[in-house]
């Protein structure tokens, strides 16, 4: 059966349990979002699924064998991973470290393709213009871009993507999202760590909400993200609406004061001097 | 790492059984040049600088020499001299004696360590320390004989120099206990340049000399006042061992060495109270060692010896670095300013 | 609920025109780094104190190598030029070619370019290795226990910086220096503690290590070092493509398919064998592995296909250059090699630090 998918996974960090026996399987075809508040563990499960954590019980398993079987090599053509942030050492240019994503296929006929294979990975991720320029002086977002078509450019059958869209704006958000998806109708199966609600509700496949490392919910994202839920685990009111033309759930918040009153910001006390 | 570097080369020539003059020099030609110290910087201390009064006849005329010349060196080694038209004297002390023989306009190249006479040196090509010399910068002096010290190096320099086909020829240290080990020296020397018998006219010469100046010395001997020949390194005192022709000439010119109270028997780093401890009367360093330390007033000054007899009635005796740090044809006039400032 | 101007389709923007990093061509940079280096053999075997012409210094070499006969050149010409000054220069060609090589390796593998083989302790472990061979007089293994003890000490020191100065997958610059600096202390006192256990010849030789000198060139020694730069040349280049990759850090090399450890461990002793190789003939020379690799890569790039090669050609010509400075600049003395390389390697090092501090906005 192939996927990749965490089976009864508990990890901890230090004494702190941050995954609580969490199953979840990602498909070929099917782009899941992984969304959750602050903390609720939905980067370390996206590491476990990586490998890079090993989980104090329960496993991952990917295309039917444990990943801890696999070689990093082989690892590396089977799925590739965009961490939240990536810095890059050296002056290497946006086209030499999207470049780096070919590296696996070093040796392989797939060795044939690589121009073409890059230039489509950064045209998708709308970085071409920026391939000669070096890395480390690109904006945050840009550089989120340049990470993005590297991971691209590994041409993997899974993806596993932490936080794709921060740090871009609007357009970018919405066009690396729309490339998840279409990455998923290839075929491909897709894990995105994702904040921005209205974002996995009009691309994601299915929905997983995780909450202080449980995953408390999992399905489509009309049945995982209902105004209820969202209010409880963000503990913020919310509504949810239907998108004017998407045909997904649009999430809002509500007044600030309509909350629990709790997060509104409580004047300090004590006059503040002003500085003359 | 460079000063890492120069405080090992510092404890290196410390630690090597005899003085090292050479190493001294060094340091101090990059630190104080050696002619800022003269011989009245002080009026109460006494630079000693060997004269040639009681020895007019030098430097002797050298007879033409008897080559080749076959002799067996320090290591061993049996080396053929046919000419010495060009010699590399690459020690202070060889440099010395040849020039005493007579031989002073054949040498070619001397080395850092040489420092008597002055005036010949001035016209001399030096081809650095002995320790570091440069094959090229010999070759280039094309010398027809090398004579050497046992630690000339790097050795990879000493065989390009056989290589070439210049006899090299080791010449023994002897700088140790026996002032005598002078004229031993001079007959090694002699015996390399096809010199025998001029040399051992001069070395019977020198140790007449020396035994003349050791028994002027036992008879004008009223006290044994203690004297310290002292190396300053940076703020330390530094004493040479009793294994070193330092403390030798102090004892045969009637002193009592500081090294021999503190027992020393080789050279060593003092804490400051050591020297107090012995309470010399007299002080005795080189020009290069006084140099080193920023002049006269700044050597008294230094913790350990400032609050000595001899720093307070100023008893400070400066010598020529070569005159007091090896034995050589002047070790008996040596003896003899020593003995005179003793007594006196 | 009023929705305005929502329904427009997102449509692609102008393509824009962004500057581009210049850059030598690999090409360009190799053959003129190679020019130099022939230059500078050709230059360091004709030119010194010894007047030997040009011609001659043709019929020696080529007498060595079997071609005509040197009968017509004087034996001390003869010297100067075969064991003396062709021996010289492929040392320095050799261990300036090795510092550069494992200088680039090292700052490939601890993601900071100022890993310096010398500045970091390794060169320094690598003396002490060497000493502790000649005052213990370890000579089991013949001409090359030295360079074994000399491999055992740059290996030891490396491990230990790995441990120490690594957190989270990268080395921080203030760390690494700061550890770089205890480790050379520790072994400078080790070194210390070991004069104090040497005889006087041992000495010598333990003054030698720690001013780096290529005074003392042998043909043995040649041998020696062109041997262990050679296993390094042959092997670190294969690595260049997974170091290029550790640039993004660690756990991405992983996903990339790179085995880090392995990697880790392949540079750290292949540098080590290269390094003490180095220290073993010539003592400590610093900065060759950090001033070339990084006009390197500010001419060509961070590749490190092109890195390492071009680094070892770099450094070939950096040593020779500087060696034939420092046998003619003061002749017939001799300058010590540490005079010149430290004296150069030590403002450029500053002005590197202020420009990584720049680059980072602080000491990161």
């Amino acid at each position: 059966m192939s996927g990749i998918a965490a089976e009864a996974v508990t990890a901890r960090l230090g004494s702190r349990t941050v995954l609580d026996a969490v199953d979840l399987r990602v498909e070929p075809g099917e782009l899941v979002a992984l969304v959750g508040p602050n903390g609720a563990g939905k980067t370390t499960l996206l590491r476990v699924l990586a490998g890079e954590l090993t989980p104090q019980s329960g496993r991952v398993v990917l295309d039917d064998a444990p990943l801890a079987s696999y070689r990093a090599l082989e690892l590396a053509r089977r799925r590739a991973v965009l961490p939240q942030a990536t810095s890059v050492e050296f002056a290497f240019t946006a086209h030499e470290v999207v470049e780096m994503g070919r590296a696996p296929h070093i040796g392989t006929a797939g060795m044939a393709d690589d121009a073409e294979v890059i230039a489509w990975a950064m045209d998708s991720t709308d970085c071409a213009h920026l391939a000669g320029r070096e890395f480390r002086t690109l904006s945050g977002g840009e550089q989120g871009r340049v990470n993005l078509a590297r991971v691209l450019a590994q041409r993997t059958s899974y993806l596993l993507l932490d936080e794709p869209t921060a740090a871009l704006d609007l357009r970018h958000q919405e066009l690396v999202m729309a490339l998840a998806a279409s990455r998923a109708r290839a075929g491909c199966g897709v894990a995105a760590v994702v904040h921005d609600l209205n974002l996995a509700a009009a691309y994601a496949d299915r929905v997983g909400m995780l909450f202080d490392g449980r995953l408390l919910a999992l399905g489509s994202p009309r049945d995982v993200l209902t105004a209820e839920r969202l209010t409880e685990v963000y503990a913020y009111a919310v509504t949810v609406l239907e998108h004017p033309t998407r045909g997904c759930p649009l999430i809002v918040p509500m007044e600030p004061l309509a909350a629990t009153g709790a997060l509104v910001p409580q004047p300090m006390e004590g006059p503040i001097r002003s500085v003359s | 790492m460079i000063l890492s570097s120069l405080s090992l080369a510092a404890l290196i020539s410390a630690c090597g059984k005899t003085d090292d003059p050479g190493a001294a020099k060094t340091a101090a030609t990059t630190t104080a040049p050696v002619a800022a110290v003269t011989s009245t910087s002080l009026v109460t201390s006494t630079s000693l600088v060997a004269t040639t009064t009681t020895a007019p006849t030098w430097p002797l005329t050298a007879p033409a020499a008897k080559l080749p010349a076959t002799v067996t060196d320090a290591n061993g080694a049996s080396v053929t001299v046919t000419s010495i038209d060009r010699i590399a004297s690459l020690q202070g002390d060889i440099t010395e004696i040849l020039w005493t023989l007579g031989l002073g306009d054949k040498i070619a190249v001397v080395d850092t360590t040489a420092t008597y006479p002055d005036s010949m040196l001035k016209s001399k090509p030096n081809a650095g320390f002995f320790r570091t010399l440069s094959a090229e910068g010999l070759l280039a002096q094309k010398p027809t004989l090398a004579l050497v010290h046992p630690g000339a190096g790097p050795a990879a320099v000493i065989d390009a120099l056989k290589a070439a086909g210049v006899p090299v020829v080791v010449i023994p240290e002897l700088n140790g206990t026996d002032l005598l080990e002078a004229s031993k020296k001079i007959k090694l020397v002699g015996d390399a340049v096809g010199l025998s018998d001029h040399a051992a006219k001069l070395a019977a010469q020198v140790e007449a000399d020396i035994n003349s100046a050791v028994a002027e010395a036992k008879a004008a001997a009223t006290t044994s006042p203690v004297a310290a020949y002292i190396v300053p390194r940076g703020t330390q005192v530094f004493l040479t061992g009793l294994d070193s022709p330092s403390n030798a000439i102090i004892a045969a010119a009637g002193g009592t060495s500081a090294a021999k109270l503190l027992n020393l028997k080789t050279a060593a780093a003092l804490t400051p109270e050591s020297l107090i401890g012995v309470q010399p009367a007299f002080l005795v360093s080189t020009f290069t060692g006084v140099a080193q330390a920023g002049g006269d007033a700044a050597f008294l000054a230094i913790a350990g010896i400032a609050e000595t007899p001899a720093a307070k009635s100023k008893k400070l005796l400066v010598f020529d670095d070569s005159l007091i740090q090896q034995f050589g044809p002047r070790t008996g006039q040596a003896v003899r300013q020593l003995s005179a400032k003793f007594q006196g | 609920m009023a929705i305005a101007n929502a329904t427009a389709p997102a449509r692609p923007l102008p393509a824009r025109v962004e500057p581009t990093v210049r850059r030598v061509p690999a090409p360009v940079l190799l053959v003129a780094l190679g020019v130099a280096v022939v230059v500078l053999i050709v230059a360091s075997v004709s030119i010194g104190e010894f007047h030997v012409h040009w011609l001659d210094v043709v019929r020696v070499i080529g007498a060595h190598l079997g071609i005509g006969s040197d009968d017509s050149v004087p034996i001390a010409a003869r010297t100067v030029v075969w064991q003396v000054r062709v021996p010289r220069t492929l040392l320095a060609l050799t261990v300036g070619a090795g510092l550069a090589l494992a200088g680039a390796a090292l700052q490939g593998i601890f993601r900071n370019p100022l890993a310096d083989p010398g500045i970091v302790g390794v060169s320094s472990g690598a003396a002490l290795g060497a000493v502790v061979s000649i005052v213990l007089g370890v000579g089991s293994l013949g001409s090359w226990s030295t360079p074994f003890a000399a491999f055992l000490g740059a290996l030891a020191v490396s491990i230990l910086i790995y441990r120490f100065a690594r957190r989270n997958g990268r080395t921080e610059v203030v760390t690494l220096i700061l550890t770089g600096i205890a480790l050379n202390a520790i072994v400078a006192a080790c070194i210390g503690f070991l004069t104090t256990q040497a005889n006087d010849q041992q000495l010598r030789s333990i003054v030698f290590w720690n001013l780096g000198s290529f005074a003392n060139a042998r043909w043995r020694y040649v041998a020696i070092s062109s041997t262990l730069v050679a296993f390094g040349l042959l092997t670190l280049p294969r690595l260049a493509r997974r170091l290029d990759l550790l640039a993004l850090g660690e756990r991405e090399a992983r996903h990339l398919g790179v085995e880090t450890d392995e990697l880790r461990r392949a540079v750290i002793v292949i540098a080590a064998v290269v390094v003490g190789g180095c220290v073993a003939v010539s003592g400590i020379i610093a900065f060759v592995g950090l001033v070339v690799p990084h006009l390197v890569r500010l001419a060509a790039g961070p590749g490190h296909r092109l890195l390492l090669p071009a680094s070892a050609l770099g450094g070939a010509a950096l040593l020779m250059l500087a060696d034939l400075g420092a046998r003619t600049v003061v002749a017939p003395k001799e300058l010590p090699l540490g005079v010149v390389t430290s004296g150069f390697g030590g403002v450029f090092f500053l002005w590197l630090l202020l420009s990584v501090r720049r680059a980072q906005g602080g000491w990161g």
